[in-house]
């Protein structure tokens, strides 16, 4: 079991590596798709490595139960290193932050709306959802895939559930 | 994994039943409050479960814990806070949602802009995200100009440099 769990952090610490090197090497154009591709192989060395180990130390009688520890140790890191890199990569309120630190001269909530919240930023987004098949675009304007759907459907549900309102 | 069901279960019916304003704040206190009352459940309870089989119980107990919360953590902070945060802010979701809520299934870029979460406009939306840089001590408006606090500027230093290094546009 202690194995199983070092070897997963350690691992996480390669996709770590690896992921934040091809970012800054590479101009990725899908970071979801590199990303997925990254941990899935980091994944498969982290089985190799538990397997060879028990294996040679006669261990086998326990190698499923150190494989599904070890892989869902990483997703778990993974689960919780992904939002932070969400925050880094797509947050509004990062993006004006670091706006408002690059310009010289000041900086107006009119000047923010502007940039921050204007047709151009909903345009770029849904182009990117329908890269994303979320959305489809036609002569009238986007409509949503069947993946936009159910994930809209899903949402809607969790919110009257919640008990949210329209939020956003 | 069954902590994880019972706070789920226990949001749900406190966001049902209570008026809660920093939801977030909430959901994120009573998950360090039920950390203890996770370990002593941990501890009291067999580790075979009374069910399982020898070779799928750990002989370190400690490891043992510390793979348990690892899981209860990221149920919490992966899962369950970030499917709230998706459902209550989500931008790219209510954009989904405010489509298939339109009369005819369809909407192009100003149609969002007017209609974004069920018709308060895209301005509403960032004026939002004001209010919370606001709140959480990161710009300060001043003669209607908005200016970085130290906790802002230390926090572009942060991120900024992160989004460079990865060599985010």
């Amino acid at each position: 079991m202690l194995l199983a769990l070092i070897s997963a952090v350690g691992f996480f610490a390669i996709f770590l590596l690896v992921k934040w090197q091809y970012f800054h090497q590479f101009r990725v154009e899908s970071h979801s798709g590199a990303t997925f591709w990254i941990v899935t192989a980091a994944m498969v060395a982290n089985t190799i490595l538990v397997t060879i180990w028990l294996m040679t130390h006669q261990e086998g009688g326990k190698l499923l139960q150190a494989i599904l520890v070890s892989n869902l140790s990483m997703a778990c890191l993974f689960v919780l290193y992904m939002p932070f890199y969400y925050t880094i990569a797509t947050s509004l309120s990062v993006r004006s932050l670091i706006f408002i630190a690059s310009r010289r001269e000041a900086t107006t909530l009119s000047v923010l709306l502007a940039t921050f919240a204007s047709e151009d930023i909903v345009r770029k987004r849904m182009q990117l959802m329908a890269h994303n098949r979320y959305l489809f675009k036609d002569d009238e304007g986007f409509r949503l895939t069947r993946r936009g759907l159910f994930v809209a459907r899903v949402f809607t549900c969790l919110k009257r559930l919640w008990s949210l309102g329209p939020g956003g | 994994m069954g902590f994880t069901v019972a706070y789920a279960i226990a949001i749900t019916l406190s966001f049902r039943t209570v008026e809660v304003r920093e939801r977030m704040l909430v959901m994120t206190t009573i998950f360090l409050l039920s950390v203890p009352l996770f370990i002593a459940g941990h501890l009291l309870t067999p580790l075979d479960l009374g069910f399982l089989s020898a070779s799928w119980t750990a002989e370190e107990s400690l490891v043992d814990l510390a793979f348990a919360l690892l899981v209860y953590s990221a149920g919490f902070f992966g899962g369950i806070l970030q499917l709230y945060n998706l459902a209550d802010r989500g931008f790219s979701l209510r954009i989904l949602i405010d489509i298939r809520e339109s009369p005819n299934g369809c909407l192009d870029a100003s149609g969002v802009v007017r209609s974004y979460s069920a018709g308060k406009g895209i301005g509403w939306m960032y004026k939002k995200r004001i209010d919370d840089m606001l709140t959480r001590g990161l710009i300060v408006i001043e003669k209607e100009q908005v200016v970085l606090t130290p906790r802002g500027h230390k926090l572009v230093g942060l991120f900024g440099s992160l989004r460079a290094y990865l060599r985010l546009p």
